[in-house]
This record gives structure tokens, sequence and C-alpha cells, in this order.
């Protein structure tokens, strides 16, 4: 398992959107490092894992997405990278969906973890948002995982 | 003629995927952890009490939470104002009679209403939204205490315990509340 893949993909589009969606990901984990007892508390209002998980999550997810951040900016280790991005990316965005289905109107915690608390969350942004990640993250999946093929 | 590209899936790159997915995912675990258990302030618990009468007393003390029980009796002696921190459609739905309503969404507007009803500071105010995870009341009476309410206190997932004791109900828009 070499660190750095010789053989990776090329390209413009390839490099800004890794270094796009890398540099979310470092940046939404820099608040939730600083205040695990404010980002366990996002978590809790999502409503969705149970008590005992909530704050062994809000201590690892931050680390795993600055990790997952820096690998995929650096260009290390890009395919665990990239399927790490897309499985946290469709899992909050799955929440999202499934929240806002079942009336539930959240603060995503995504990027600050002390949201204002008077202001309602901007539900309708977090749903132009999300799918654009989605976009880059399985952009990214289509130039690790797939080969041109030789006739 | 356009050349067509066609595309197949890279074996060894799924492989990889998975693989170096759990080993960053075990990094993370241990520098998290390490992490967590070098902070100054010793981290935070690995799991923790997240039932709100523990989540508001950890925050704001043990006083902060009122259970239903207390709350009645505060009812039946008219010790206790109680005020919906709720939107207005879900205040007329149905709200402990003869609770003022003081939307935490938009409170500027309906605080002149309050402060003349309630005029004494002393006075046992009980903060009430609904659902377990309804942070409406706990600003509200965050607030309030801010204000100089210092005996504003949160009745937890008040309109539904409310009703399943089978306490009365009170519907309709109040005139009162209007801002």
């Amino acid at each position: 398992m070499t660190l750095l893949d010789t053989n990776q993909p090329k390209g413009l589009l390839f490099l800004l959107a890794r270094l796009a969606l890398g540099g979310i990901f470092i940046y939404a984990s820099a608040d939730k490092i600083a205040n695990p007892a404010d980002f366990a508390r996002a978590v809790y209002y999502y409503q969705l894992l149970p008590d005992s998980l909530i704050n062994i999550t809000a201590i690892i997810l931050p680390w795993l997405e600055l990790f997952m951040g820096i690998c995929i900016i650096a260009g290390i280790w890009l395919p665990g990278a990239v399927l790490l991005a897309n499985v946290l990316l469709w899992s909050f965005f799955t929440a999202l969906v499934f929240n806002t289905a079942r009336g539930l109107d959240v603060h995503c915690g995504c990027f600050t973890t002390r949201p204002d608390p008077a202001a309602p969350p901007p539900t309708l942004w977090y749903f132009i948002r999300d799918p654009i990640f989605l976009l880059m993250a399985g952009y990214l999946a289509f130039k690790v995982y797939m080969e041109p093929k030789t006739k | 003629m356009v050349e067509q590209v066609m595309y197949r899936i890279n074996r060894k790159a799924v492989f990889r995927a998975f693989l170096q997915a759990a080993v960053l995912g075990l990094i993370s675990l241990a520098v998290a952890l390490s992490a967590n258990a070098l902070r100054p302030s010793g981290g935070i618990a690995l799991v923790a009490d997240w039932s709100p009468q523990a989540r508001l007393m950890a925050a704001w003390g043990e006083g902060f939470v009122i259970p239903l029980e207390q709350a009645v009796e505060f009812y039946d002696t008219r010790e206790a104002v109680f005020v919906d921190a709720r939107p207005a459609w879900e205040y007329e739905e149905g709200r402990i009679p003869g609770a003022i309503h003081l939307p935490w969404q938009g409170w500027e507007q309906y605080m002149a209403g309050f402060l003349d009803a309630v005029p004494d500071p002393h006075t046992i105010v009980i903060a009430y939204c609904d659902g377990e995870a309804c942070e409406l009341s706990e600003g509200l009476a965050l607030l309030l205490r801010e204000m100089g309410y210092k005996n504003a206190v949160v009745l937890i997932n008040g309109m539904t315990v409310w009703e399943q004791a089978g306490y009365p109900v009170e519907k309709g828009p109040d005139a009162g509340s209007l801002p």
C-alpha cells in the first residue's frame, strides 16, 4: 500500500475538486475539534444516534474529517479518503432529509458548533449546499474508481 | 467521428479504498481519543447521559428543570406563570390554560406584553415547548433569567407531558398574547 499513487488520475478539474472538497472537510473539522462539547450537543439535536454513541461520534468525526481532508488535498490514499468522503456526505444528507421529513428543523452543526439559537436553521440552503458537495465527491469517486477501458 | 471512451471499474482502487478507509478510521480513532484525553479540561466523557433533564441540569444547574408534578402544583395554586415558547399556530392549537404566548422566535415583539402581565421578577416562570429536544423553552428561560426573572425554569417536553397526564388544554387565539 504505497502512500502516493503514481497512477492517480490527473487533470485541472480533478485537482480543483480535490482542493475544494478537502478544504471543506478541513474547515469543517476545525471548530468541532476546538469545541467537542458543543459539537456533541449538535449531534444530540439530530436525534438519530442512541445516547451512548453521541459523545464518541462527536470525538472521532472531526478528526476523521481532518485526516480525510488532508489526504484528499495532498493526494494521499485517495481511494480510501474519497470512499469515506462519500459515505459521510451521504450520511449527512440522509440525516438532513430524514429530519426534514419528520418535521425536525435542526441546525446542521456542519461548520459551526454554536449556531444562533434564535435564528431558524437555513434548511433550504442545506438542501442546495449538500448536493453540491455530493456532486464533487461523486466526481472524485468516478475519477478514482473508474479507469478508461482499453480496447 | 467522436471518439467514445468507455470506462470500467478499477478493482484495485476499490480494494484499496476499503483498506485505506479502515486504516484512516483507526488513525482517527487513536488520535481523537488521545487528543480528548490530553485536553486540559480532561475532554468530554466517552459516554454521557443525554436525557433532557441531565443535559439541562449539567448546563444550567439543578434548579433549571421543573418536574411535571411540581409544575402542576404551581398551576393549581396559581403560584407560577406559564409561558409558551412555541410559534403562534402551535400555541393556538393547544396550550396550558392561561399560558402567556412568548415565542422564542420573535420574542422581541412579545416581550412588552409579557412584562406588563408579569411585572414581578420574583415570579416563578415556567417555560415550555414540545418535544424532548425542543430548545425553544430553554432559550426562553435563559433569556428571562438574564432579564432578572431568576425563577424562570423549563418544563421539558411540556405540552406533551401535560396532555399525557390528562390536564386541561386551552385552544384558540388569545387576544392578550398579541404583540
